[in-house]
């Protein structure tokens, strides 16, 4: 196994270096950097720079970016072309197109072979190597001179390249660490991104034992960001992970509030991040393809907790409150759980900010709640403001129910006043009910075969179900990988079982893994969750 | 042939094609719709053929040209639910093509054409004529996956996009006579109708923009006969596929 800790001095340069091929530090790449480029506008249709380009459709007039007709939506990621409603797009690989002799389109037209001019010439103005138009539904596509070097270059290898990390025997994982302190990141003995290090490695060594996927071992290079406030920087890390180490896929990824950062760069670089764990999983339509999300986030959190509480306390529901923080996640969380009350039929429900730490605050909105007959609150915002808020309450006798995320609330919540025994409910994208005898067993054996420091143990059961995940899918995606098999494959898994968390399923609009929440019940004189402990699907 | 009125040599090679390549008639229904209708039913409708029929469990049917139709409960891109012929279809004049968004061929250039053809119809776009996309995936088509799509191509109101339960798309694909058991298969047929006239004829989706708007423009006016229909944009003579 390669291991690779990025330190924080080199990542400076990463975001300029994110978009620059530097195929010789990777050995094993097989494009130069015209390929790369050109590989790029082939799946996208985004230029390497410069203007954007343009599909010209019909007698001229009708214009569309070219990143909604890309060439691979036609002819395919292997350039062999997608048959489809009566369209035969044609066979762009090299050798088809280069045969030495007139060869037949599908059609019945003969052309004579292309050559790079031809070809370019058949891109920019729609006509075929002997002059013939192409099929109208074939745009002319405008574009510089460079970016249409970059693509015939590419022309000249699709379908004999393999996707990047993709070797004989030999299959590259990239892995993203949870943020740690800068000085935990490096150390070998401590830290989380050990932990979760120490379990992927003793995982992914069992696999290889067994004789690893389809004839190949797993390769992990991972990195671990350093725990900075700057996702941007978080992003970059990854950046110059995927170009230095050119990855299959991202396996297990701490996204760490790098959610949208890293989602944007998985989406630019079309690599698959299977086992995604962030609080604000992106899955807005257009559809973000390429990152698959274990579990529901905050807004999805907050969606359930709406569902539960107008199911199992329809009359305090709806004489209930929302209250938020002023940051604009927790708002997102706010709208998240009205909407999802108003499906409920509960409408026009009060929602105030409140700010952290103010007494006097807290006290005003409490008396302002209980006036208005309050029975309960939806809070989104951290567990010392909600304590505030439940300790402000007793204090002039109202009690209502509480409902926030537990990732939110934290332990402080053991603190809130005794009258709120029973009375508050928190949401968990897992539960430790869902770790199965087996699935723990095996995670036992892992810790003794490979004396694995016993140390955050939640973060190292989602890591392991994240590695089983990405098994799966490319168990799925059979020997002959591609990044885009790997992405349809899981986009089929349905009710997968790791044993550690939720079952786990995907489709073509869904990227959250588990989508739902568990809903639980706090004892105050146990100090412990329960007794209710309730799965809340959502959609 | 006369409303086409070809002002361009490609359009004169479409009008030629029309001839040869599309049967000017509707295919009859098939009989899947048959079970929605009772024998007395029917002859109701046909009275009040362009009345609004109200929402049933089982939908009513209209007769739309030679077409019998069911008016399904529909989803459009906001969410909301349609009824197709009530309140999609019923006194207006409509253009409907058929897509479905993960569709990489066809549908792209489907849909850019819709673009195109809001911008060739001017202001009577949204106001005189609407255009519609069927999903034929209705599964994995979802009301945001719709608005997504149609957002690229720049859709503005007047052109609804729709999806819904599986059983009553397929039901009124199958009695629009553009139902393919694989999606993939699907052809890209523009239906093109004006109820007030009870006119309907089918077009090539992935003809000119310009043509389109000819036919809709001339489809319009109350007095003229049903035209002939638009052929596929052919650059050669061949008609076949080749990209």
């Amino acid at each position: 196994m390669n291991e690779r800790v990025v330190p924080a001095a080199a990542l400076a340069a990463a975001l300029a270096a994110a978009t620059l091929a530097s195929s010789s530090l990777a050995g094993q790449a097989p494009l130069g950097d015209e390929q790369r480029r050109g590989r790029r506008l082939y799946t996208t249709g985004a230029p390497a720079s410069g203007a954007p380009i343009v599909a010209v459709m019909g007698e001229g007039d009708v214009e569309v970016p070219a990143t909604v007709l890309p060439c691979a939506s036609c002819h395919g990621h292997d350039g062999r072309g997608n048959p489809e409603g009566g369209v035969t797009p044609a066979d762009v690989t090299w050798d088809a197109l280069t045969k030495p002799y007139d060869t037949a389109r599908s059609d019945g037209r003969r052309r004579p072979p292309y050559g790079r001019e031809l070809l370019a010439r058949a891109i920019r103005e729609g006509v075929d190597s002997g002059g013939a138009p192409l099929d109208p539904t074939m745009p002319r596509y405008r574009m510089s001179d460079a970016d249409l070097a970059d693509l015939v270059s590419y022309l000249e290898v699709i379908g004999t390249v393999s996707d990047p990390g993709v070797g004989e025997d030999t299959l590259t994982i990239g892995v993203v660490l949870p943020a740690a302190d800068e000085a935990l990141a490096a150390d070998e003995a401590g830290g989380m991104g050990a932990a979760v290090r120490a379990v992927l490695h003793a995982y992914f060594s069992e696999v290889n034992r067994r004789g690893g996927l389809y004839g190949r071992e797993i390769e992990l290079e991972l990195v671990a960001p350093p725990a900075t406030a700057d996702p941007d920087r978080r992003a970059a890390a990854v950046a110059e992970l995927v170009e230095a180490a050119q990855p299959f896929a991202i396996g297990t990824a701490f996204l760490a509030g790098a959610d949208a950062e890293i989602g944007a760069l998985a989406k630019e670089l079309q690599i698959p991040v299977v086992g995604a764990i962030g609080l604000y999983p992106d899955t807005a339509f257009p559809l973000n393809r390429y990152v698959f999300h274990l579990y529901a986030g905050m807004v999805e959190q907050g969606e359930a907790l709406a569902a539960f509480a107008a199911a199992r306390f329809p009359a305090e529901s709806r004489a209930a409150a929302i209250v938020h923080a002023g940051a604009d996640r927790s708002r997102q969380v706010a709208a998240a759980m009205a909407a999802r009350l108003e499906e409920e039929g509960i409408n026009g429900i009060l929602r105030r900010e409140v700010a952290d730490h103010e007494q006097q605050a807290a006290a005003q909105l409490a008396a302002e709640l209980r006036d208005a007959g309050t029975a309960a609150v939806f809070f989104a915002g951290n567990g010392a403001a909600a304590i505030g808020l439940l300790e402000a309450g007793a204090g002039m006798g109202w009690e209502p129910l509480l409902f926030m995320a537990g990732s939110s609330a934290g332990g402080d919540l053991f603190a809130a006043p005794a009258s709120a025994d029973g009375r508050i409910f928190l949401s968990f994208p897992a539960f430790p009910t869902d770790r199965t005898e087996v699935a723990m067993l095996e995670y036992r054996s892992l810790l003794e075969a490979y004396a694995l420091p016993p140390a955050y143990q939640s973060m190292q059961l989602t890591a392991l179900a994240s590695a089983r995940l990405l098994v799966e899918g490319l168990a799925r995606s059979g020997r002959d990988l591609s990044r885009e098999k790997l992405v349809t494959a899981l986009e089929g898994v349905y009710a997968f079982e790791t044993g550690l968390m939720p079952p786990i399923s995907y489709g073509p609009n869904r990227r959250i893994g588990a989508l739902g929440a568990y809903v639980v019940g706090v004892d105050l004189q146990a100090g412990s969750l329960g007794p209710t402990v309730e799965w809340v699907p959502l959609r | 042939m006369r409303s086409l009125q070809p002002s361009s040599p490609t359009a004169l090679v479409w009008a030629a094609l029309a001839l040869l390549a599309v049967a000017p008639s509707l295919p009859a229904a098939t009989g899947a719709q048959d079970r929605h209708v009772a024998p007395g039913a029917r002859a109701v409708q046909q009275q009040q053929q362009h009345q609004h029929q109200a929402p049933a469990a089982s939908a009513e049917t209209v007769e739309l040209g030679d077409m019998t139709v069911p008016d399904v409960e529909l989803v459009d891109q906001d969410g909301r639910a349609v009824l197709f012929y009530t309140d999609l279809v019923a006194g207006k004049m409509v253009a409907i093509n058929f897509i479905f968004t993960t569709c990489t061929t066809i549908c792209p250039p489907m849909g850019a054409n819709f673009g195109r053809l809001q911008r060739a119809l001017g202001d009577r776009f949204g106001t005189e004529v609407s255009l519609i996309s069927v999903s034929v995936d209705p599964l994995v088509d979802t009301p945001p996956r719709l608005k997504a799509w149609g957002e690229q191509f720049g859709a503005g109101p007047g052109w609804t996009l729709v999806t819904g339960a599986k059983p009553q798309v397929d039901d009124l694909l199958k009695a629009l006579g553009v139902f393919t058991p694989d999606k993939l298969d699907h052809s890209p047929t523009l239906l093109v109708g004006n109820d007030r006239t009870g006119r309907w004829t089918r077009a090539h989706g992935l003809a000119s923009p310009d043509t389109l708007a000819e036919l809709i423009v001339s489809m319009l006016e109350p007095d003229r006969p049903t035209p002939a229909p638009v052929a596929p944009p052919a650059a050669d003579q061949s008609g076949g596929g080749h990209r």
